[in-house]
C-alpha cells in the first residue's frame, strides 16, 4: 500500500528520498533514551501503552550522564526515560559508531504543499534504516540510542524541485518534453544515453534542488572569464536550458563551462567553446550565436571565417556539435557544415504541430547546400516564447524577467525568487537535439557526427504548417523545408534508425 | 487605478542594478573591461609562437586556433599591446597591428560577446 506522498512522488517522476548536498549543521538537538528497566529498548518496542517500563534507573542516568557529558553533549531537558541533548556531528558519530549525513525527503510541509525537506541520518553498519535513528554501539554508557530533531519546514529545500503550478499553457520537463520528441520509448527500451559526455558553453550551472532530485549526472563546471565561479549563473540560461539534455537523455554525463561575465554577459563563448572541445566530449552544444546582417552585405569577417574553422575542426575529430538556429538571429555558427542546428517547432494543448514563429529558418548564403535549421527541438510562440518550466537560480536575470508583464505579453505566472521560469527559443531546442543524440550515441557509440545527424534528420516528424520567425518568414511544407529543416525530432525513431546501421 | 496599472504593465521596463549592463549589452555590444576575447590570424603559420610569446610578454592569454590565436585579457592590457584606446568603441573592432607584429599577423579582430539564443534576445 502506497502513501499518498509515495504515490505523488511516483507519478511526479521523483523519489522519496535523496541524497542531499547540503552540509551536517554544526549542532544538533537530539533524544538519548537511557536503558530501559522493562529490558525493551524505546527504539525497539512496539508496546506505547505505558511508560513505567521504559523508565531508566537512577544509576543508569547518572552512567549516561557522564558518558554524554564526556562525548561532548550539552544536556537541554531531563525526564524519567532520557535526556535532550545538543552536540556536534562529531559527538553522535562518538555515541553510535555511525556517519551523519544529510537527505532529502519528501514530507507534507505548510498549507498542504508537499517539497523536499533536509533531514539528518545516521548510517553505518549496524545503524536501523529508520531515519535519524542511531543505536549505541557501547552498552557500557547504558545508552539505548538517540532520536535526531526532525527538522521543521524553515530548512525545507529550496528552490523546491518541483515546478510551481501556473496557468500559462506550458510543458513540463521532463515527462512532456520526453513525450514530444518520443524520447519516452527509447527510455522503456533502456536507452538513456548513459556513458554520453554532453558539453555545454552558456551562462553557469547552478547546483538546483531539480537536477539532484532526479539523480542528473551534473559534473563540476569550469570557468573560463577569471574571476567567476562555474557554479553560479547570474542569468539562469544555462542552467534552464541544460534541463533539455536530461530530459530526452536522462543517463547522460553534463560538463558546464561558463563563458559569462559576473553581469550575463555572454563575452568568453568562443574561449568557452576551445576549452570544451579541447575537453574531447562526444557532443558539444551551443545555445548562442552572433547576429548579423540578413542577407550579409558581403563574405564572413576573418574572426567569423576564424571560429568557422575552428568548429568545423572539432567536427573533424568526431564531436558532434549542435548550435541553436536563433530566435530571429543570423549567425555563422550554425550554418557551419556538419554542424546540428537547432530550429523550433510548437505543440499545443491540442497536440497540433506547428513551426515556431520564433526561431530563426533560411539558406546559408555562405555554405553551400546549408539550410538552418537542420531539424527541430520544442520552441514556443512569439512574443517571447514562455514554454517550458525551467529550473533556475532563484532571483536571477531570467528569474525576475519571466514573471515580469511585458508590453506584449503576461507574466509567466511564478514568482521572481522562487528558482522557475518559462522560457524555451532555440536555445531549449539545441540542448534537446544533444539529448537526442546521446540517446543515439548511447545506443550505438562510436557513430560519426554526420551519421547522427543522418538518424535525426530521416527520422524527423514533418512539420508542415506556420512560418518561421518573421525576419525570415519561411514556410513550413511537406518535406524538408527552410523554415523547419526535417522537423521534430523523434528519439525513438532516430535510435532505431542507428541502430539498424550496419 | 486600473488605468495607472495598465500603463503601468505597458511601459517598457528596464531592468535595475545587475540587469542594467546586460540590458544596454542587447542594445550595441559593450566592452567587458575585465575580460575581452579577440582573434588573431597569423599571416604566416610559423609566425604562430613567436606571435604568442609577445601577446604573453603584455599579459595576454592565448589559446592556440587554426588559423591563429583567440587571445584574452582584460581592456588596459589590449590598449597597452595594441596602442590604440578601446573606450566607447562598436564591436567587431579590427585592431591596428602592431610595428612588431606587421608581416607576422594578418589581422585583430575584438569579437562581440555572443547572445544567448533564450529569452534574451529580442526577436526582430
Amino acid at each position: 500500500m502506497q502513501t499518498p506522498l509515495e504515490f505523488e512522488s511516483r507519478i511526479m517522476d521523483l523519489p522519496l528520498e535523496f541524497e542531499s548536498s547540503e552540509p551536517v549543521p554544526a549542532q544538533l538537538i537530539g533524544y538519548i533514551s537511557v536503558s530501559s528497566q522493562g529490558g525493551v529498548s524505546v527504539l525497539q518496542s512496539e508496546a506505547l501503552e505505558r511508560a513505567e517500563p521504559f523508565h531508566a534507573s537512577e544509576s543508569d542516568h547518572q552512567e549516561a550522564e557522564r558518558a554524554i557529558s564526556a562525548m561532548g553533549f550539552t544536556i537541554l531537558a531531563e525526564s524519567r526515560l532520557g535526556k535532550s541533548v545538543a552536540g556536534p556531528p562529531e559527538a553522535y558519530e562518538e555515541l553510535t559508531g555511525g556517519s551523519l549525513v544529510t537527505r532529502e525527503r519528501l514530507v507534507r510541509a505548510e498549507a498542504g504543499r508537499e517539497r523536499y525537506v533536509t533531514h539528518v541520518d545516521i548510517v553505518g553498519p549496524d545503524q536501523p534504516t529508520a531515519l535519524g535513528i542511531g543505536v549505541a554501539r557501547s552498552e557500557a554508557t547504558r545508552i539505548e540510542g538517540v532520536i535526531l530533531e526532525r527538522p521543521r519546514v524553515p530548512m525545507a529545500v529550496f528552490p523546491s524541485p518541483i515546478p510551481p503550478t501556473v496557468q500559462k499553457y506550458h510543458l513540463r520537463l521532463p515527462d512532456d518534453v520526453a513525450l514530444l520528441l518520443q524520447a519516452e520509448t527509447a527510455h522503456r527500451k533502456g536507452r538513456l544515453g548513459e556513458a554520453v559526455t554532453v558539453a555545454m558553453v552558456d551562462s553557469g550551472q547552478y547546483s538546483h534542488p531539480y537536477f539532484l532530485a532526479h539523480g542528473y549526472d551534473v559534473r563540476p563546471g569550469v570557468s573560463v572569464v577569471p574571476n567567476t565561479s562555474p557554479a553560479k549563473d547570474p542569468v539562469g540560461h544555462g542552467t534552464g536550458e541544460s534541463a533539455n539534455i536530461f530530459a530526452v537523455a536522462p543517463g547522460a554525463t553534463l560538463r558546464p563551462y561558463r563563458a559569462s561575465n559576473d553581469a550575463g554577459q555572454l563575452v568568453g563563448a568562443v574561449a568557452g567553446f576551445l576549452r570544451a572541445k579541447a575537453d574531447r566530449p562526444q557532443i558539444l552544444t551551443n545555445s548562442w550565436g552572433g547576429d548579423g546582417q540578413f542577407p550579409p552585405p558581403g563574405s564572413p569577417d576573418p574572426a567569423e571565417r576564424a571560429f568557422a574553422l575552428e568548429i568545423r575542426d572539432a567536427i573533424e575529430q568526431g564531436i558532434l556539435v549542435v548550435f541553436s538556429g536563433g530566435n530571429g538571429q543570423f549567425s555563422i555558427e550554425p550554418q557551419v557544415t556538419g554542424v546540428l542546428a537547432a530550429g523550433g517547432a510548437f505543440v499545443d494543448a491540442g497536440l497540433t504541430l506547428q513551426a515556431s514563429n520564433y526561431a530563426s529558418g533560411y539558406v546559408s548564403p555562405w555554405f553551400p547546400g546549408v539550410t538552418v535549421p537542420t531539424v527541430c527541438g520544442l520552441v514556443g510562440l512569439t512574443p517571447r516564447a514562455q514554454y517550458l518550466m525551467l529550473p533556475i537560480p532563484p532571483g536571477c536575470q531570467i528569474d525576475v524577467m519571466e514573471s515580469t508583464a511585458q508590453e506584449d505579453d503576461t507574466p509567466d505566472g511564478t514568482s521572481n525568487n522562487d528558482g522557475w521560469a518559462l522560457f524555451s527559443g532555440t536555445s531549449a531546442a539545441a540542448p534537446q537535439l544533444a539529448g537526442a543524440a546521446a540517446l543515439v550515441l548511447g545506443a550505438k557509440p562510436g557513430l560519426a557526427p554526420a551519421q547522427v545527424i543522418q538518424a535525426l534528420t530521416a527520422t524527423a516528424v514533418d512539420v508542415v504548417v506556420g512560418r518561421c520567425n518573421r525576419r525570415f518568414n519561411q514556410p513550413a511544407g511537406p518535406g524538408h523545408d527552410t523554415a523547419t529543416g526535417s522537423g521534430l525530432v523523434n528519439a525513438s525513431a532516430a535510435v532505431d534508425s542507428a541502430l539498424s546501421l550496419p | 487605478m486600473v488605468a495607472s496599472a495598465l500603463d503601468e504593465r505597458r511601459r517598457p521596463r528596464i531592468p535595475e542594478a545587475e540587469g542594467l549592463l546586460h540590458w544596454l549589452g542587447r542594445i550595441c555590444p559593450i566592452i567587458d573591461d575585465s575580460y575581452i576575447e579577440g582573434i588573431v590570424e597569423l599571416a604566416r603559420p610559423e609566425s604562430g609562437e613567436r606571435v604568442e610569446n609577445w601577446l604573453r610578454e603584455r599579459g595576454l592569454a592565448c589559446i592556440p586556433m587554426r588559423v591563429g590565436c583567440l587571445v584574452t585579457g582584460n581592456r588596459a592590457a589590449f590598449e597597452a599591446a595594441f596602442g590604440v584606446s578601446l573606450l566607447g568603441v562598436s564591436l567587431p573592432f579590427t585592431l591596428p597591428i602592431p610595428q612588431e607584429l606587421r608581416g607576422q599577423v594578418a589581422s585583430a579582430t575584438i569579437l562581440p560577446p555572443k547572445r544567448m539564443t533564450g529569452p534574451m534576445t529580442p526577436v526582430p
